[in-house]
């Protein structure tokens, strides 16, 4: 018997003039895995709730939902809480308690279990889960992963049949996401829990589904295996299709490409590749199709490059140990033999591991430092071989930062500079003080040892007034902190009220309204106006803050992870917006974990890593320098192509190789 | 020294400190007082270290008992003993200033020891137990104040990055602004702790027959700890009503009261000492 059964089921919010829900049917087999996926405001929070009684959105339900073949409104509230387990897309809006322990009993207290009983699974959910180190430990000293993995402890504490989870990984650090993921995995194999998520970030999650389900203006548009989806997506031109995991974007492209496939029918045995989903398939799909060809070309020649020495730098990387393949050695191009053979050595060795998983375990700190110290000695700064000097928006020399006089250093020694007119990205993991390094720069800590210049101006000397009025503007990683009024327009409008903190403050009002119509239709919000902010969806809610920041006219945009919770669709929207914004000579400053954005649209990219800015450069050659924290693209096409780091790329070089 | 009585059951730390601080207001005895404030420094001793220690003398009790030794001497005359060279005051009402001074600082040092030992889980694990209808408030409290004040942290730096510092500009403008991140601070409160509540109540909140789950066990240290503790403080209140109704000599009965009421404020120091030995021993037993 399916879990759930959804019979042409239709939902609308009150007021609202068209179906949230349409006519949606689809049923969810026990055991199975699902990811729902579909753009911000498809509908997948709406049904998701539908699933859980007591989240259930208020508004008009038509059709029906089975729990089990019985209608859903029969089953109680006791056997829901007990049955049904849901995790939320924010963490911290469903930890109940402080203490960990406590947390993970929660469940099975409000269920009248026994004490003894509660022990038990208690103490069997912290061995699952690894959680035993940080059992007695305050909620709030938990990083964000820890706390998402708590909720799905607590929530398994019950012991559901069915797990729902709400975009789950939305508000964590690429890491932690793949860590939760797995997680989730073990718990759908190995305990045979049925699972429907919900993920804007497909990576991880398409690869472990047994059925994804496209959702489109409350409707489905497809409902198969995660492969066949990705295929149909494809075929029909959806723009659904940017969120593909990067391997399906790139197989599609380079597959159904018209000249390629004729040519490709000379070979038949290259006619039917196996379908690649992964990025360990995905590399092998690339030797395929590579075996017994001359490569042309190997790498993507980028404005920065020009003047600039790309290979001399490449063989400065030559630390690759002899890993050695006949097949394509000497196959290949013109550049790196040894290198590509070492990976491709990795990629082809029996049992099939995804790269040399040897060379990688016995040292994988080693490499990640050699390529990076022998890059911090030479250049360590941004390159400006290739251009004249550009002009500084801000410069760090030798910061040193630490919170309270006994801790130890947040930030040590650090050392940067900031382009003007230029999109900065700062990337780096949990805790490495990214957040930290934005607050340094805008002044709202001050460090206790170094200097920072902006536009040549020692930041010391510099009012508050006039740092806030017209140099920074800051983004908080919360949008909601800057939110007071009740619609959106009152909320820009409120920006000039307080009349001694903006410089703009003094401006006539017709300029204010000006200057607001200005903001409104560069970040599209002219149709959000009379909406109350709150009720806005998280990438609506970002554009909203940027909005107000923007009203400032800041010189120097600092932005928190800007792109947390917002869909591919829209980061590819948010990427222009910021890129109108740089044209008018803005710069902009982010940090983020989000390597794939940083990778696509940032003109630097710094890896921050323990208080240390560890190397500097533009995002190709950054990107392509380092081997864990990189893009899928580039771990996925590294053995065949120098420096592609975006599925664009890796695309136009498969088609420049393929057709003469 | 480390402190290991913050390790029994929180019903035997509660009741103990209910017994000193009870029998601190109930036998008000000068030496007493000087008991009660050498057990609360020996605890602290072994909760915060030695420096913690000696800042707590240094900078409270030397103070205060010099300040209950002025002002009793300056408010009241006449004594037997003059102390030579000085007033015309006496030694005994400088000894009972100190230990006024000695009752003052000991209540605060035990408060002290008291906040440190009894976590809110401890006081939650207590008082849910008496009040379960409330145990929910309790067991909730303490998260969504800490929450709140992190975002209240938030809101305010986010302001700051928009130009407009709670702590700047005229007061007129301070206030403005603090209002106005108080009232985003509510915008925020409410809609997001509607969320939990649902969450919450998703996860079976609010089902009838809702039990607590006890992270603490009572074993026989605890058992053996109450008895010990409740003999003290018994036999100390014994003693101590002997020695009003002078039944018995008094001065045997103020002498038993005192070693008595000694142990009682000592014990967490004794019990220290009697787990730091019964590790010495098993070090020993282990090099065998």
């Amino acid at each position: 018997m399916d879990v759930f059964t959804l019979n042409e089921f239709t939902f609308t919010y009150p007021g609202g003039k068209r179906a949230v829900l349409d006519d949606v049917s689809l049923s969810v087999g026990r055991g199975e895995f699902v990811t729902l996926c579909g753009r911000s405001g498809s509908g997948k929070t709406t049904l998701l709730r539908n699933l859980k009684p007591p989240l259930a959105p208020y508004g008009s339900a038509d059709g029906e939902i089975l729990f089990y073949g019985r209608p859903l409104s029969s089953v109680g509230f006791r056997e829901q809480a007990q049955r049904i387990g849901y995790v939320l897309q924010d963490p911290d809006n469903q930890i109940a308690t402080d203490k960990v322990w406590h947390e993970l009993a929660f469940g099975l207290e409000n269920l009248g279990y026994s004490s003894d009983m509660i022990r038990l699974r208690v103490a069997e959910m912290a061995s699952f889960f690894g959680i035993q180190t940080w059992f007695r430990k305050d909620v709030s000293s938990l990083s964000g992963g820890q706390k998402q993995l708590l909720n799905l402890a607590s929530v398994m504490a019950v012991q559901p049949n069915v797990l729902i989870l709400d975009e789950p990984t939305a508000q964590l650090d690429p890491v932690a996401a793949a860590d939760f993921l797995e997680t989730l995995k073990k718990i759908n194999r190995e305990i045979g829990v049925t699972i429907i998520i919900s993920e804007h970030r497909l990576e991880e999650v398409f690869p472990m589904s047994d059925r994804a389900i496209v959702l489109d203006k409350g409707r489905v548009i497809a409902d198969a295996h995660p492969k066949r989806v990705g295929v149909s997506l494809a075929q029909y031109g959806h723009d659904m299709f940017v969120s593909m995991p990067t391997t399906m974007q790139v197989f599609m492209a380079v597959e159904t490409d018209v000249e390629i496939r004729s040519r490709r029918a000379e070979s038949p045995a290259m006619a039917n590749p196996a379908f690649p989903i992964t990025i360990r398939e995905g590399r092998e799909w690339l030797s395929g199709v590579f075996q017994n060809r001359k490569l042309k070309k190997t790498y993507i020649e980028r404005d920065s490059d020009r003047g600039g020495a790309p290979l001399a730098d490449r063989t400065a990387r030559g630390d690759t140990p002899g890993g050695h393949n006949t097949r394509v050695r000497g196959q290949s191009g013109d550049v790196s033999n040894d290198r590509r053979a070492h990976y491709d050595n990795g990629n082809t060795a029996p049992g099939g591991a995804p790269y040399d998983s040897e060379y990688y375990a016995a040292a994988p700190h080693k490499r990640l430092f050699e390529s990076s110290k022998r890059r911090s000695r030479t250049k360590f700064l941004i390159n400006t071989k290739s251009s004249v000097p550009e002009s500084k928006a801000v410069i760090l020399r030798g910061v040193w930062f630490k919170y309270e006089r006994g801790d130890e250093d947040v930030v040590r020694d650090l050392s940067l500079e900031i382009p003007a007119g230029k999109l900065m990205c700062i990337v780096g993991g949990n805790g490495a003080g990214k957040s930290t390094v934005l607050k340094l720069i805008s002044g709202l800590l001050i460090p206790h040892r170094g200097k920072i210049i902006i536009n040549g101006i020692n930041s010391d000397k510099l009012r508050a007034s006039e740092r806030f009025g017209g140099i920074f503007g800051v983004l908080p990683q919360n949008p909601q902190t800057l939110f007071s009024e009740i619609t959106v327009r009152q909320d820009l409008a409120e920006v000039f009220r307080d009349k001694k903190s903006v410089a703009s403050g003094r401006l006539p009002a017709e300029a204010r309204q000006i200057r607001i119509d200005g903001v409104t239709t560069l970040l599209e919000i002219d149709n959000l106006l009379d909406h109350h902010p709150y009720d806005l969806s998280g990438g609506e809610q970002q554009r909203v803050a940027l909005a107000k920041i923007l009203l400032t006219d800041p010189e120097i945009l600092l932005l928190d992870e800007p792109t947390k919770g917002m869909d591919n669709h829209f980061k590819e929207k948010f990427s222009i917006m910021l890129r109108a914004l740089l044209d008018k000579g803005k710069t902009v400053v982010i940090v983020s974990h989000d390597v794939e954005f940083c990778a696509k649209h940032a003109d630097v990219c710094a890896l921050l890593f323990d208080g240390e800015i560890v190397t500097v450069n533009e995002p190709g050659r950054f990107f392509s320098g380092n081997s864990y924290y990189t893009t899928a693209a580039n771990r996925m096409s590294r053995h065949i192509f120098e420096n592609a780091v975006t599925a664009k790329e890796v695309i136009a070089l498969c088609k420049e190789n393929l057709t003469e | 020294m480390r402190d290991f009585f913050s390790s029994y059951h929180p019903s035997v730390i509660f009741l103990y400190f209910c017994l000193i601080i009870l029998s601190d207001v109930l036998f008000l005895h000068p030496l007493a007082a000087f008991l009660a404030l050498m057990g609360g420094l020996l605890f602290i001793l072994s909760l915060r270290g030695g420096a913690s220690a000696m800042c707590a003398i240094l900078f409270f009790v030397l103070p205060s008992l010099a300040l209950g030794v002025l002002i009793n001497m300056l408010m009241r005359g006449g004594g037997a003993t003059a102390i030579p060279g000085g007033a015309p005051s006496a030694l005994s009402e400088a000894f009972l200033g100190a230990a006024g001074g000695a009752a003052f600082c000991s209540a605060f040092i035990w408060l002290f020891c008291y906040g440190a030992v009894m976590t809110s889980d401890k006081i939650f694990y207590i008082f849910g137990g008496f009040l379960p209808g409330l145990s929910l408030i309790f067991v909730m409290a303490p998260r969504v104040v800490k929450t709140y004040a992190a975002q209240l942290r938030y809101i305010s730096e986010a302001q700051t990055g928009i130009g407009r510092a709670a702590g700047s500009g005229s007061l007129m403008n301070r206030f403005r602004r603090s209002i106005k991140i108080v009232s985003i601070m509510l915008t925020w409160a409410l809609e997001n702790t509607a969320e939990l509540f649902d969450s919450v109540r998703a996860r079976g909140c609010g089902l009838p027959g809702r039990t607590s789950y006890r992270l603490f066990r009572f074993g026989l240290r605890d058992a053996a700890a109450l008895i010990i503790l409740i003999t003290f403080a018994a036999s100390a209140y014994a003693s101590s009503s002997a020695f009003a109704s002078s039944s018995v000599s008094a001065y045997a009965a103020g002498l038993i009261y005192l070693v008595l009421y000694g142990l009682l404020c000592l014990s967490p120091f004794f019990f220290g000492i009697a787990e730091t030995l019964s590790w010495k021993r098993l070090d020993s037993r282990a090099g065998d």
